[in-house]
């Protein structure tokens, strides 16, 4: 199964979980059977590109969004496409996907979504 | 030479790039010295020139903005919708189409292009109208909703009720972004209220651009002149823009206006506005 997790930088393991979802630089999705990683750069309109990031998302083939926040609107977009959305990750993504795998996250609503931009 | 009969209406903008220039200081004593006028507050976030017009208000009218609403029992997840929204206000999820009404721009093409026949559309309320008479002018403006998020649809709205016979003093919303755009798009005339501070000089520039590349001819007023700041005179001699009026740095227009008078009442600053007033007729002459 495919994971995403929003990323600050050139995306991977090692690189840090984004607190802005919808403007993180880049999504790091990752096969949990392969262990494969794949890095896709954020080419939303929020990135002055098309379309809004659950599209693309949806795209990579991610069941599973695991991120630090994100919006009421891209919650209900991304449950839409079928992907579990859980938040409240930090550190680096190999960290995030860990605390996920022990359950530590939580899975998102519109009771935890972010009301703005402040983080 | 022509008179007035042969003249066409006249719609002179007063807009600016940085804001608190004195564009509704400008635009609310021109209306006053001109005769049969239309004075159109177009800055529907924050209108502000029926605080000059003593009158009664008449009974806002609604204003709307038709948004999409996709009818799921027709609706076959084709997707076409999102691909002609160039606002990308609507979405197509795999069991369900999501509108973003915010974004939407109500252009209509969504439900033109619909293959189904799914999408009506439904009235999004956007504020209301007003139009007032009042001593010294007619004045028509716009109320944006509060929340809402996108003004050049209601101000197009506005700018369509303006009668069609009558010269019209349009107060633009200041900066250069889309609500601005429309605001001075189609002007005669475009007067650019400017002073002489750094952001002042700055964003006249930039204001410049914005009447330049709608292909508005744009003319200058100087308030606050008398700051020791950047030749703006100078500025407007080498690029051939016209300086049409000036007015001084001076707390007594400041108290007047901050009380909700016109300047109009006191002779010297009338003689200001009408020769503002000649200048313009002669610069829109044809």
């Amino acid at each position: 199964m495919k994971l995403c997790i929003p990323t600050m930088d050139n995306g991977g393991l090692d690189d840090v979980v984004c607190d802005h979802f919808g403007r993180a630089p880049t999504f790091t999705v990752v096969d949990t059977e392969t262990n494969e990683v794949q890095v896709v750069k954020n080419r939303s309109e929020h990135m002055g590109g098309l379309g809004k990031p659950p599209e693309h998302i949806a795209k990579t083939g991610a069941k599973v969004l695991i991120c630090s926040g994100l919006g009421p609107m891209a919650i209900d977009m991304l449950v839409g496409f079928g992907v579990e959305v859980y938040v409240g990750a930090a550190g680096t993504a190999k960290e995030a996907i860990e605390a996920w795998k022990e359950g530590k996250l939580t899975a998102a609503s519109h009771d935890v979504a972010c009301k703005g931009h402040a983080h | 030479m022509s008179s007035e009969s042969e003249r066409r209406p006249t719609r002179i903008a007063i807009a600016s790039g940085k804001g608190g220039t004195g564009k509704t200081l400008i635009a609310t004593n021109l209306a006053s010295v001109m005769s049969d006028v239309t004075l159109v507050d177009l800055d529907v976030e924050e209108p502000n020139c029926h605080l000059f017009q003593k009158a009664e208000c008449e009974a806002p009218e609604k204003a709307y903005r038709p948004v999409p609403e996709v009818d799921e029992g027709k609706c076959t997840l084709c997707g076409r919708c999102g691909e002609v929204c160039q606002f990308h206000a609507i979405v197509t999820l795999p069991k369900e189409v999501m509108v973003f009404s915010e974004l939407c721009h109500g252009c209509g093409a969504c439900s033109m292009f619909c293959p189904e026949n799914a999408i009506a559309e439904k009235e999004h309320c956007l504020g209301d109208t007003i139009s007032t008479s009042g001593e010294h002018f007619e004045l028509l403006y716009g109320r944006l909703r509060v929340g809402e998020a996108m003004p050049t649809y209601l101000i197009r709205q506005v700018r369509g009720m303006i009668p069609g016979g009558a010269d019209a003093v349009l107060d633009c919303p200041p900066g250069t972004a889309c609500a601005s755009v429309e605001s001075i798009r189609g002007a005669d005339l475009c007067i650019l209220v400017t002073e002489p501070t750094p952001f002042g000089f700055h964003d006249l520039k930039l204001a410049l651009g914005v009447t330049k590349k709608l292909s508005v001819s744009s003319a200058v007023f100087i308030n606050k002149d008398g700051l020791p700041g950047p030749d703006i005179d100078g500025f407007c001699r080498d690029n051939n823009i016209p300086v049409i009026g000036r007015l001084p740095l001076d707390r007594d227009i400041a108290e007047r206006y901050s009380r909700g008078e016109l300047l109009i009442s006191d002779a010297g600053y009338r003689a200001v506005f009408e020769s503002l007033r000649d200048r313009i007729m002669e610069v829109t002459v044809r």
